[in-house]
């Protein structure tokens, strides 16, 4: 394995791929209890067609995630409880591109390592198993169908893509995953769960040369990384420009954003959102002379907020919150875009910005959880999470204001709403 | 890691931990106050009023600024309930001095603002701002009535508040939506100053500052803190334990969501690592017996899991269920406790669970913020005992300590909010 240090931040990882191709990042993090190992296939909620043998396939809407839940079945049992005999807590969660399985501990990480890697490798399905689990998965869907937040960031997709898969819930429906059985989630588990597409990151007061001994020998080859058939490209317009659901809510509760083309990769694009993330926050943060407008007209309150989010193949910029009038919310958002200049003050603030970017991430470094995490996706995107600070503080103000003008234009904007009943 | 607790004033009590290991700090104020309908909104309505500007920083927006310039520092308003106690006050977290480009030193300026957000705030004539009040009463409002929108959320809220009714433990911390819009700048004001004299006060550092310069650092920025005598009063006594009720609720959801209520006993401090263990034995994590039967053996559920609260001497059950199966849920729930109370308790559960709840005492050792939590709590309890302390506590904990626990919680409410189409 081989060792990269950054001083000034006071971060060192190790890095290695194993023989069948399995990249495995450690970050020692010296005098922490918690030891933490996160492994995950490039495979999540957006892959929805894929080439078998050279024949197109159709994945229904949350094969990705039911795969997840049915992975910890092993012949012997539950790998979830093995892990708590050993005192470690596991879990797991399905993205749009990845599927991440975790736990943490404070003793035993070796043997807890080598449960994750053997049951995150072992599919074992049976169709009773398989239908139970479509019982439990549809509990789960009713609890999200009630959840008026995610029904609001749902419908908000679904307005802004025609076609994208990113419409579609993780979870699936309940339509979609009546028909998933047993030979698709092997099916499945082949073509994505090759080391090729796959990642193992650890942090913690650990030992990386036995965790790079035990990924050697407990991952077996499989075949090449998965060849996806990709959604085709979206124009900028949305597919809707405002859509409303109602439901028991207090008051309105709104989303609204635009999409944003990848057309880039790695670092590059990793730079894109980072540019959408500080032009947003310039906008709209807590410091922009628009929030204190907002805010003190009663059109907003705390709960507002501003965000960007990334997938395969797009990404969008978005706003949201609970708030009296939704369309007020978007009309002042679109003439404080148009009327916004990259004057001495929103560049100083710009830079505050970039420093805080900074400071965020050095106290991410905190996290024996976060840090993985964020270079497994990193790793599925074709960069290093060690480049952030640098990019960050690459970008420049002329940047930041062509990135509003562009972007809040009402043509370009979706608004989704959930009104009380 | 180094800990020092002093008086710095009569009822005001300054904790520093001081160790190398983290590349963030962690600043944190509370005033200790007890739980009460009828100061409630106003007790949760104060630090967001405080928030919103300083003599120096006058609005959201230069705080927001100076933050960003403290790279990316955060300074929240905080309210944290333990048990029939409310800490109220700000919470700070800051990156360290020694990896930031130019060394600068965050602490020295969170502190100063610290002190200035609760002594020194943006005043009209000598009182609150009326503008400020109004908007942040409006915000508490909404932010109240929202509690519907979390569905499972609503329905602990509910719980509580029907299980505990005539208690203060059945006041919701944020208080009643319609109090929030009722509260005016002068009576603010004027409490404002009250709790300001009253209430024990309790301030924590965590991070790699040595604990003097913390201390001179803390006496410079609260210095203007008014002398008073800082007392909190004694909990009012439980009442007498009560039967099973159950209550019913209906609400256009697709999912139902049941809630069970079970009083436990207050002042079990030498029992709390148990109760811990216990907990996560009977329905704290994914190998608990209440996520194995039912989840796992019945498929009742997606969500299922119990929580204790030290402070107060209870338990909630929650789980989310099809409307039609809400007595198995319950008999089901019923019945792995009464399993627990028998004895019931195979010696892989037990280690598993004694295993899981000393990591998670452990763990807490690498988040500044979770120390300082930790030792809040104890300080409230006037327990003793750290967290390395308590994970061994934990690990010895007996199948016999599991099921005496087990045998005293007694289940007083058994709440349902379901959809209205459910039979």
């Amino acid at each position: 394995m081989k060792l990269k240090e950054w001083p000034r931040c006071g971060v060192r990882v190790w890095e290695g791929t194993t023989a069948a191709g399995l990249p495995v990042y450690v970050f020692p993090m010296p005098g922490f209890q918690t030891k933490y190992a996160f492994f995950a296939a490039g495979f999540g909620g957006c892959d929805r067609r894929i080439l078998l043998n050279g024949k197109g396939k159709d994945i229904p809407a949350g094969t990705a995630h039911f795969l997840e839940h049915k992975l910890f079945d092993m012949p012997e049992g539950s790998a979830a409880e093995r892990l708590a005999a050993l005192g470690a807590s596991s879990n797991a969660y399905t993205g749009h591109g990845m599927t991440g399985y975790l736990f943490s501990c404070t003793e035993n990480f070796a043997p807890c390592l080598e449960e994750l890697l053997r049951f995150v490798t072992t599919p074992y399905f049976t169709p009773e198993s398989v239908d139970r689990e479509r019982e439990i998965i549809s509990r789960e869907i009713a609890m999200y169908e009630d959840d008026p937040t995610r029904r609001v960031d749902r419908r908000f997709f679904r307005a802004l893509y025609r076609e994208h898969p990113v419409r579609d819930p993780i979870t699936g429906t309940a339509e979609s995953i009546g028909s998933i059985t047993a030979e698709d989630l092997y099916e499945c588990h082949e073509a994505f769960y090759t080391p090729r597409n796959m990642v193992l990151c650890c942090a913690g007061d650990v030992d990386p040369e036995r965790i790079m001994a035990l990924a050697e020998k407990l991952v077996p080859p499989g075949g090449e990384a998965p060849v996806r058939e990709e959604p085709a490209e979206e124009d900028l317009t949305p597919a809707s420009v405002r859509v409303e659901e109602k439901m028991p809510v207090s008051m309105p509760l709104f989303q609204l954003g635009a999409k944003l083309l990848r057309r880039k990769e790695g670092a590059a694009w990793a730079r894109e959102m980072l540019l959408a993330d500080l032009s947003c926050e310039l906008l709209l943060g807590v410091g922009s002379p628009l929030f204190a407008e907002m805010y003190d007209a009663g059109v907003v309150d705390h709960s507002f907020f501003v965000d960007t989010y990334d997938f395969r193949r797009g990404g969008v910029c978005y706003a949201g919150g609970r708030c009296g009038d939704p369309g007020e919310v978007l009309a002042r958002i679109v003439d404080g875009a148009e009327a916004f200049r990259m004057d001495a003050a929103a560049v100083a603030r710009l830079e505050r910005l970039k420093r805080a970017r900074l400071g965020g991430f050095l106290m991410s470094l905190d996290s024996p959880e976060e840090l993985p995490e964020l270079q497994a996706e990193c790793r599925f995107d074709g960069w290093d999470c060690m480049e952030l600070p640098a990019l960050a503080e690459s970008i420049r103000p002329g940047e930041a204001e062509a990135f509003l003008r562009e972007t809040f234009r009402p043509e370009r904007l979706a608004l989704s709403v959930i009104a009380p009943l | 890691m180094e800990e020092r607790e002093l008086e710095l004033f009569p009822g005001v009590r300054l904790t520093t931990i001081r160790t190398d290991r983290f590349h963030s700090g962690c600043f944190c104020i509370h005033l200790l106050r007890p739980l009460r309908a009828e100061d409630a909104s106003r007790t949760a309505l104060l630090p967001a009023v405080l928030r919103r500007g300083t003599r120096t920083l006058p609005d959201q927006a230069r705080i927001a600024d100076a933050l960003d310039g403290l790279y990316g520092s955060a300074m929240e308003p905080a309210l944290r309930q333990m048990g029939e106690t409310l800490a109220i006050g700000f919470h700070a977290v800051f990156p360290d001095g020694r990896y930031l480009p130019g060394g600068e030193d965050c602490l020295g300026r969170i502190v100063a603002l610290g002190g200035e957000l609760l002594l020194d705030p943006a005043t009209r004539g000598g009182l609150l701002r009326d503008d400020f009040v109004r908007s942040e009463g409006r915000d508490l409002h909404d932010r109240i009535e929202a509690a519907v929108n979390d569905k499972r959320g609503y329905a602990v809220k509910r719980a509580l508040a029907l299980m505990f009714a005539g208690e203060a433990y059945g006041v919701y911390p944020l208080g009643e939506a319609e109090d929030a819009l009722r509260v005016r700048y002068q009576a603010l004001t004027r409490f404002y100053r009250e709790i300001l004299r009253s209430s024990p006060v309790e301030l924590f550092y965590c991070g790699s500052e040595d604990g003097a310069r913390v201390e001179d650092a803390v006496r410079r920025a609260f210095m203007t803190l008014p002398g008073g005598e800082r007392l909190l009063p004694e909990p009012a006594a439980a009442p007498e334990g009560k039967e099973l009720r159950r209550v019913t609720e209906e609400m256009d959801v697709e999912q139902g969501n049941l809630v069970l209520g079970f009083r436990w006993r207050r002042g079990g401090g030498a029992d709390y690592p148990a109760l811990a263990v216990f907990n996560e034995l009977f329905g704290g994590g994914s190998a608990s017996r209440l996520f194995l039967e039912l989840r796992e053996k019945r498929a009742l559920c997606y969500a299922v899991g119990s929580s204790v609260d030290r402070y107060k001497g209870s338990m909630l059950v929650t789980a989310g269920i099809d409307g039609r199966r809400r007595e198995e849920a319950e008999e089901a729930v019923l019945d792995q406790l009464a399993r627990l109370a028998s004895g019931d308790i195979s010696p892989r559960e037990l280690e598993s669970a004694r295993r899981s709840v000393s990591a998670w005492y452990l763990q807490g050792l690498d988040s500044p913020s979770a120390v300082c939590a930790f030792r809040l709590g104890q300080n409230l309890l006037g327990a003793g005992g750290d967290l390395r302390q308590y994970a061994a506590l934990a690990s010895e904990v007996s199948g016999e300590d599991v099921a005496r626990i087990a045998a005293e919680m007694r289940p007083e409410l058994s709440y349902f909010l379901r959809g209205e189409a459910a039979e």
